[in-house]
């Protein structure tokens, strides 16, 4: 089966007039995905196209791109599952570009060092936690734990695009699993950004990172439950 | 010829490789109060440890009260074939619970029994269900865990930096010479020591669960900087990989699948793991199926089952039932949990095999078995290191993780890796730290050889008319694929290395274009060196090593024989020449010898 590959084109010194398509033609079989494509067309086509990629299985999340007009991951997604011949395939949005399909992960990574990414115990924290499976506390986190760090999720967020400070879904569903661990002592710090203009209060709801988290995960669920959580505290009630 | 501009770095210890190895030894050396870089190829939290799936092995005998340090240290070297490094072996068996424990108190959670106890699976060559996992992604938790803890600490990171040399001031290693992915432009860590954790030599073969980065970085980086390496024979080509669609072949199915149920049956639909129990796993291998079936439900009072084994012998076992017509339609043998497990069962003791399978398959491993087969996982050998300090035999130079050589011997056991890494990650960051805090003064780097070392980086841009770099690569796999895969022959092996000289004379020539701003074709080109180093390394002691023993198997000295049960092959390289010896294994005292005899 033929294809057409359509990919977003920019070398910093070579494109002054910003990103173009360049058009390839591949074969492809019922399973190729857009990663074994675009592999190809750097092995024998052209050396220098640059995108990222690391697993391979969709554990890594480093080859997040927007493909025709979504972002997905380009190892589990398959030209056949796309509508028609050509497929389009730009970088993700909200980051800056390096070259081709490589945007700059900087603004990602600070994003969530603003929520305070690790956790802090307690100096007299018992060594080990005994931690039921059955727990109410342990299942929220679980729902929200599997983040991969692909970046989908900012690029698909319409409130990050207006607001630099917001700190977007992945960093905020991070915050919430954070905040939810009782073996955690550092939440008075993390509430103090949380609850400050620019974070849990920006969220619209409007759900696009839920769309796009290619594991599944639902941020707005972790910021309402945030939300819930401050209201608590701000009422005394746990 | 002009004069190569770069930035400059200073470090006391500076740790090359951001996989679990890494990210805990500079966990370790900012814990000692020195100052620590962290240099890595590709964006932190996507090095292959992230990959790791089954989990962490670590004698803390939640499942079992009856398991041990000792027990685990039985099992490694039982599983290596007794040329492991009893010294690292012993140190792993011992400190792994702890290691464990630390990362749970860093933030992660393991999964948990019925008490809220760190849940422990089955794995193979594991006398007791000893692998602390969460579901499994246990090396995403593990990663995570690492990176935000390290970030937290203040560690700077440098990321989609590639080292191409270490620099050295007379004897001593003083520095690291690399270039900036992004930007293609150069950048040189001046450092009083240099840990190597960027893990394994993967991409030399066609079938491979490695991604791009295992180019045997670190190996090489150590061998030119007249380091030993040691056991380079031993390559693990792990059991089971998908084996269909061909984009996918090599993707690794996870240990977990057969430790949580499933068995390994050829065409017929016999389980013909049974044929093939070597001597040495006799006594604690089940020989019929009933015996084998009440074990998954009796474990107390029956042996394991034969699907069990460790992956050297399964390895061998598939490939035998293949060769005699036995195989599946692609080329594999069937691996069946369906038949076992219920569905929910799978989908949530092995979710990330259930997607991996339905996506890229259109497997339903809740109803059908997958077809797999073996590829190519780990090497087992790596830098010669001391086993208390991970020291390499260049003073400054340290190195941990499956760069290291010793610790697996001549086989690594599953869910050995990631207690590994944290075991000797940690060590790597305390010795390098305490080596950098005494040594006084500072240290130089010859400006010279930095000026030789960005000229030669640079030579591909002079040859826009040179070979593709991916076309070498691809005839370096087809050749290591081929000639130095699971089975050797001493003639295969002759032929690997007169192609691969053939091979390391087009890379000279190898050309390049398109600028230096993120280019992954210069990137591949000049990965093609260490790649060629590392295969070289592996033909030359798999030739020398006239036995079969773990990862290494000769059909024309198809036994294990007792004298290359007590060496290790040493490599070196002397003014671009690789030579090799044979050392005698360091001597185990005799309180550890007795615990090999011991039937558990």
């Amino acid at each position: 089966m033929a294809a057409v590959l359509r990919v977003s084109r920019y070398t910093p010194d070579a494109d002054a007039r910003g990103e173009r398509y360049e058009e390839f033609d591949v074969d492809t079989g019922p399973e190729t995905t857009v990663l074994d494509a675009l592999v190809d067309i750097q092995r024998t086509a052209d050396s220098t196209l640059a995108f990222r990629y690391a697993c391979r299985v969709g554990m890594c999340g480093s080859c997040a791109m927007v493909i025709n007009g979504r972002e997905r991951w380009a190892c589990r997604t398959r030209i056949a599952s796309l509508k028609g011949a050509t497929v389009t395939v730009r970088p993700l949005y909200h980051f800056p570009l390096i070259r081709d399909l490589v945007v700059d992960m900087t603004p990602f990574r600070a994003r969530m060092a603003t929520v305070g990414a690790a956790l802090t115990r307690t100096p007299d924290a018992p060594e080990y936690a005994i931690v039921s499976r059955e727990s109410a506390e342990r299942r929220e986190i679980d729902e929200a734990i599997e983040c991969i760090g692909c970046g989908m999720c900012v690029s698909a967020c319409t409130m990050v695009a207006r607001n630099e400070r917001f700190p977007g879904p992945a960093a905020l569903n991070r915050a919430f699993t954070l905040q939810r661990d009782h073996r955690d002592a550092d939440t008075d710090a993390r509430w103090s950004v949380l609850l400050s203009d620019d974070a849990l209060a920006r969220c619209h709801g409007q759900g696009n990172c839920t769309d796009v988290c290619p594991m599944e995960l639902a941020p707005p669920t972790s910021i309402l439950r945030l939300r819930r959580m401050a209201t608590r505290r701000l009422l005394g009630i746990g | 010829m002009a004069t190569v501009q770069y930035e400059t770095h200073e470090h006391d210890v500076i740790v090359i490789g951001a996989g679990g190895a890494g990210l805990r030894a500079a966990i370790e050396a900012a814990a000692q109060g020195v100052s620590v870089g962290l240099v890595c190829k590709s964006l932190l939290g996507k090095a292959h440890t992230v990959m790791a799936e089954g989990g962490i092995a670590a004698a803390l005998g939640n499942v079992w009260p009856e398991d041990n340090w000792q027990v685990h240290f039985r099992d490694t070297m039982k599983g290596g074939r007794m040329v492991n490094n009893w010294r690292m072996a012993q140190l792993h068996a011992q400190e792994a619970p702890e290691r464990v424990l630390e990362l749970e108190r860093w933030g992660a959670l393991f999964d948990r029994t019925k008490d809220g106890l760190i849940s422990q699976r089955d794995f193979g060559g594991h006398r007791y269900a000893r692998l602390a996992h969460v579901g499994d992604r246990t090396g995403l938790e593990m990663i995570r865990t690492l990176q935000y803890h390290g970030i937290h600490q203040g560690i700077d990171v440098y990321m989609e930096c590639k080292i191409e040399r270490l620099t050295k001031d007379g004897d001593r290693v003083s520095g690291a010479f690399g270039y900036w992915r992004n930007s293609g432009e150069f950048v040189l860590f001046k450092a009083k020591a240099v840990v190597l954790a960027t893990g394994g030599i993967g991409k030399a073969w066609k079938i491979t669960s490695n991604s791009w980065e295992y180019t045997g970085d670190g190996q090489s980086l150590a061998l030119w900087a007249g380091a030993d390496l040691i056991d380079m024979e031993f390559v693990q080509f792990h059991p089971t990989h998908m084996v269909w669609p061909p984009s996918v072949a090599g993707l690794l199915v996870t240990e977990g699948v057969r430790g949580d149920g499933g068995t390994l049956k050829n065409k017929q639909g016999e389980r013909f793991m049974f044929n093939h129990i070597p001597d040495l796993y006799k006594g604690e291998t089940a020989d019929n199926i009933e015996e084998a079936e009440r074990w998954y439900t009796d474990k107390k009072n029956n042996r394991r089952t034969p699907d069990l084994l460790p992956r050297d012998i399964v390895a061998r076992a598939i490939r035998a039932e293949v060769k005699a017509g036995r195989g599946s339609p692609h080329g594999g043998v069937f691996l069946d949990i369906a038949s076992r497990r219920p569905a929910d069962y799978i989908r949530k003791r092995l979710p990330s095999m259930y997607h991996q399978f339905k996506e890229l398959a259109d497997v339903d491993i809740t109803k059908e078995p997958m077809e797999v087969g073996p590829a190519q996982h780990y090497v087992m050998g790596g830098v010669r290191v001391d086993a208390d300090s991970t020291a390499a035999t260049v003073p400054g130079l340290f190195a941990a993780g499956e760069a290291a050589g010793g610790m697996h011997g001549s086989n690594r056991l599953g869910g050995n890796s990631l207690s590994d890494l944290l075991v000797f990650g940690r060590r790597a960051g305390l010795h390098a730290a305490l080596y950098a805090k005494n040594l006084g003064g500072r240290l130089n780097v010859d400006a010279g050889h930095v000026q030789a070392i960005a000229r030669e980086t640079l030579e591909p841009f002079n040859r826009t008319a040179g070979e593709n770099p991916y076309a070498i690569q691809a005839d370096l796999q087809d050749t290591m694929q081929n000639l130095v895969g699971i089975i050797r022959t001493e003639e295969e092996l002759k032929e690997a290395l007169k192609k691969i000289e053939a091979l390391k004379a087009r890379a000279r020539k190898v050309g390049g274009g398109g600028g230096r701003t993120y280019n992954p074709g210069w990137h591949t080109a000049l990965d093609l060196k260490s790649l060629l180093t590392v295969a070289e390394c592996c033909a030359m002691a798999a030739l020398e090593r006239k036995e079969s023993r773990g990862g290494h198997t000769r059909e024309d000295h198809p036994y294990s024989d007792d004298t290359w049960g007590t060496v290790n092959v040493v490599l070196s390289q002397r003014d671009g020449v690789t030579s090799l010896r044979r050392e005698p294994l360091p001597k185990m005292p005799d309180e550890l010898k007795a615990l090999l005899q011991e039937r558990t």
